[in-house]
Parts: C-alpha cells; sequence; structure tokens
C-alpha cells in the first residue's frame, strides 16, 4: 500500500463522519465502508471462517452503525473502536455455537508492532506499539487467551478446550491478564 | 462493583467473553452507566490493533448496495413535522393565491417561494464554522465564520444536495479563509433543507465527483 493511501487513511475523520451518520447521511456511512470494509471484512471473515456469513454480519453491522450511530459518544474514545466493536459483536454472535481451531500464529505480535506505523490517527493516535509490547509481557497462556478471544472470538471454553486448562483456570487467567494489560497500558 | 470488577466486566464485553445474558445486560447498563461505558471505550480503542492482525479481505462488490437497501425501508426518509412538508406549502402558497386573486390583492410577493435561504454549516462538535446565504435569483455566499485549517495537498470542497436529489453536486474547491461567492443558477436545485456541506478532499478535488473525504461542516438551508 503507498504512502498517499495511508494518509488518506488517516486523514479521514472517523467521528465526523459518524456524527454525519446521526444526521442521516449516507454518503457519511460510505464513506466509513469504503475506508473500512477490507479490514472489517478480515475481522469479520476470521471470525466467521466463511464469506458469506462474514458479509452478512457486514450488512448487519453497517444497519446497527447507522442506525446507531447518534448513541456513539465521542468525547469517551474514538469512532473506529465503536465501529469496531459493533462489527466484532455481529460476528460474535453469528457464530456462537459452532466450533473452530485455530491457533495463534507466533508472529503476530511482530505484526502487531510492525503495523504501527499504518494507522497513526491524528489526535486519537492508537498506540499499536504499547499493546503489543504488554502484551508480549503476559504469560503465553495469558496472552493466547485475550489474543484468541479477541482475534478468533474463542468463547472461555473454547479456550480451555484449546489450552487443557480447567475453565474455573482460564478464567481467573483472563481476569489477572486484563487487570495486568491496564496497568502497563496506563 | 470495584474498580477491577468493572475494568474486567467492560473488556470481557468488548472481547466478547461474556455470555449473551451478561452481554445483554450490560449493553442495558451501557446508557445509564457512565463508568462502564468509559471502560468499554477505553477497551475498545486499546485493544483496537489487533484489529489489524487478520489479513484484509475484499467484501463482494454487491454487499454495499445490500447494506444501502436496507438503511431506509421505504424510499425517501419520513418527514417528520407538517412544517417541513413542500407539498403542504405549495398548498398553502396556491390556496393563499387564489384568496388574494378572489380579494383583488395584487400584491403576491409574500406568498411566493421563498427568495432567500441561509445554511450554518457545523462541525461535528455543533459548532458553527461557516453561513450560506442564498439569493435565489442572485448569488451563493459561502461566509468562514473561522478560518478553517487546509492540510497541504488537500482542499475543501464545497458540495449541495436538494432533498429531491440523489447525489450531492460539487459547487468548486474553496479557500478555507475567505469568502467565496457562486451564482445561484449553479445550484441544480434550491430547496428548503438543501443540504450544503464542506468535506476534505485531495489538493485537485474528489476524483469521484462524489464526496470522498471527511465532512467537515454541514448544515440545511431554511427559508429567510
Amino acid at each position: 500500500m503507498s504512502d498517499t493511501r495511508d494518509k488518506t487513511r488517516d486523514d479521514f475523520d472517523y467521528e465526523a463522519a459518524l456524527a454525519a451518520c446521526a444526521r442521516g447521511d449516507r454518503y457519511a456511512l460510505r464513506a466509513i465502508y469504503e475506508r473500512e470494509r477490507r479490514w472489517l471484512m478480515a475481522v469479520a471473515l476470521r471470525i466467521t471462517r466463511r464469506r458469506e456469513l462474514a458479509e452478512e454480519v457486514l450488512h448487519d453491522a453497517f444497519v446497527q452503525i447507522w442506525r446507531k450511530a447518534a448513541t456513539f459518544d465521542a468525547a469517551l474514545g474514538s469512532a473506529r473502536g465503536w465501529i469496531y466493536t459493533v462489527v466484532r459483536h455481529r460476528a460474535l454472535s453469528a457464530v456462537r455455537s459452532s466450533a473452530r481451531v485455530v491457533a495463534v500464529d507466533e508472529e503476530a505480535l511482530v505484526a502487531l508492532a510492525d503495523a504501527q506505523a499504518a494507522w497513526r490517527a491524528g489526535e486519537r493516535e492508537i498506540d499499536a506499539g504499547a499493546l503489543a509490547e504488554c502484551l508480549g509481557r503476559l504469560d503465553d497462556q495469558k496472552r493466547t487467551c485475550v489474543m484468541l478471544a479477541f482475534v478468533d472470538g474463542y468463547t472461555h471454553e473454547e479456550l480451555a478446550k484449546h489450552l487443557d486448562a480447567p475453565l474455573g483456570t482460564v478464567k481467573s487467567w483472563i481476569r489477572r491478564a486484563l487487570l495486568a494489560l491496564r496497568e502497563c497500558l496506563a | 462493583m470495584t474498580d477491577d470488577d468493572r475494568t474486567v466486566l467492560a473488556a470481557e464485553y468488548v472481547l466478547g467473553l461474556a455470555s449473551p445474558a451478561d452481554r445483554a445486560q450490560i449493553e442495558r447498563d451501557l446508557d445509564r452507566d457512565f463508568e462502564l461505558r468509559r471502560a468499554v471505550y477505553y477497551w475498545q480503542d486499546r485493544l483496537f490493533p489487533m484489529t489489524r492482525l487478520p489479513d484484509p479481505a475484499d467484501p463482494s462488490p454487491a454487499l454495499w448496495p445490500r447494506i444501502e437497501k436496507s438503511l431506509q425501508p421505504a424510499g425517501e426518509p419520513a418527514r417528520p413535522g407538517w412544517w417541513e412538508s413542500l407539498a403542504l406549502w405549495r398548498t398553502v402558497t396556491v390556496v393563499a393565491l387564489a384568496l388574494a386573486l378572489a380579494l383583488g390583492v395584487r400584491f403576491l410577493a409574500p406568498t411566493a417561494a421563498p427568495e432567500r435561504y441561509l445554511a450554518v454549516l457545523q462541525n461535528d462538535q455543533k459548532t458553527a464554522g461557516w453561513i450560506v446565504e442564498i439569493e435565489a435569483r442572485g448569488r451563493v455566499r459561502l461566509v468562514p465564520l473561522a478560518a478553517t485549517p487546509v492540510p497541504p495537498q488537500r482542499a475543501l470542497q464545497f458540495w449541495t444536495k436538494a432533498p429531491s436529489a440523489t447525489a450531492p453536486t460539487s459547487l468548486g474547491l474553496v479557500p478555507g479563509d475567505r469568502v467565496t461567492e457562486i451564482p445561484a443558477a449553479r445550484l441544480p436545485a434550491l430547496e428548503p433543507d438543501t443540504l450544503f456541506e464542506l468535506t476534505l478532499e485531495p489538493e485537485t478535488g474528489s476524483p469521484t465527483g462524489r464526496p470522498t473525504g471527511p465532512i467537515l461542516f454541514v448544515g440545511r438551508a431554511v427559508a429567510i
């Protein structure tokens, strides 16, 4: 991807676009879609593992983004974070019954750090380096839990099975992982 | 609930680890629990970088048209108030005109279509940044209330879209710190509620003929 395209994406004002959606401006929703569709599709596809289901997820999520744009609270965080939560939750609802087998890519953390440059976003900079570093400080099981849950949509039960650990242990790993992440990211 | 409990609850909600019942409960609580809402926004931004881990993939080109079709179930958006109904005002004008004629009143100007419109363009913080003054048979004046900074290699593009139009029309690139005047004849249509907006586009303007960049300011025309 060229520098110019990265720059264009970084300059996009997601908060303004979401506010425009709340006012009924379809072009603003379209603009969000055009800028994020490949990444949103990636997220939905990774969780659902099926193209047609991933597209169904994107369809439903964009209708929801359109309807709920007014509930986005710009004082608390980024519009892009909000949009991805909508899409990820849709994807999770769509697949919660089916079983999936996926392994965490060992190179994922490196990819995460490398990707930092790709989404510097003005005043709402999202620091991928910090997240990668803090995830890197967790022990393997805890990191695997957080990443498999976020990226692949694993449930507690699926994590317990994948890691061959009791459910209660997995739940406590996750709790400790999240508190450690908060402290590290502060 | 302790601070730690709230942190974990919000993070598990964002991760997708909350059970369906918990998730529904959290979504109900989000509206009224500010601290919980803040924690959820915190996590969705902090964990966001992980959304870049899967390889990008193209959805089918047919997806957007399908989404757009689902946005409004029945064609045009419903007009909420009677005062916004152009048809009603046309009727009122016709009745007033007939009445005036019947009464032998010759001065009809007050019942004619509005001659002047005003639009206040606001940013997403609802701060007014620009005023658009339109004289139906004269000029459109775009007046900055404060200078809008334009980054290098970018330009401000001015757009209009009447409620009856299917797409916005470009009124050209404009400077961010000066008044721009355009003949009103350039407007494809001029009706109450006509939308005016300023978007940030590449230096030579939108390559597609439609807004592609962020909407910096937007507002609707009202008759004055």
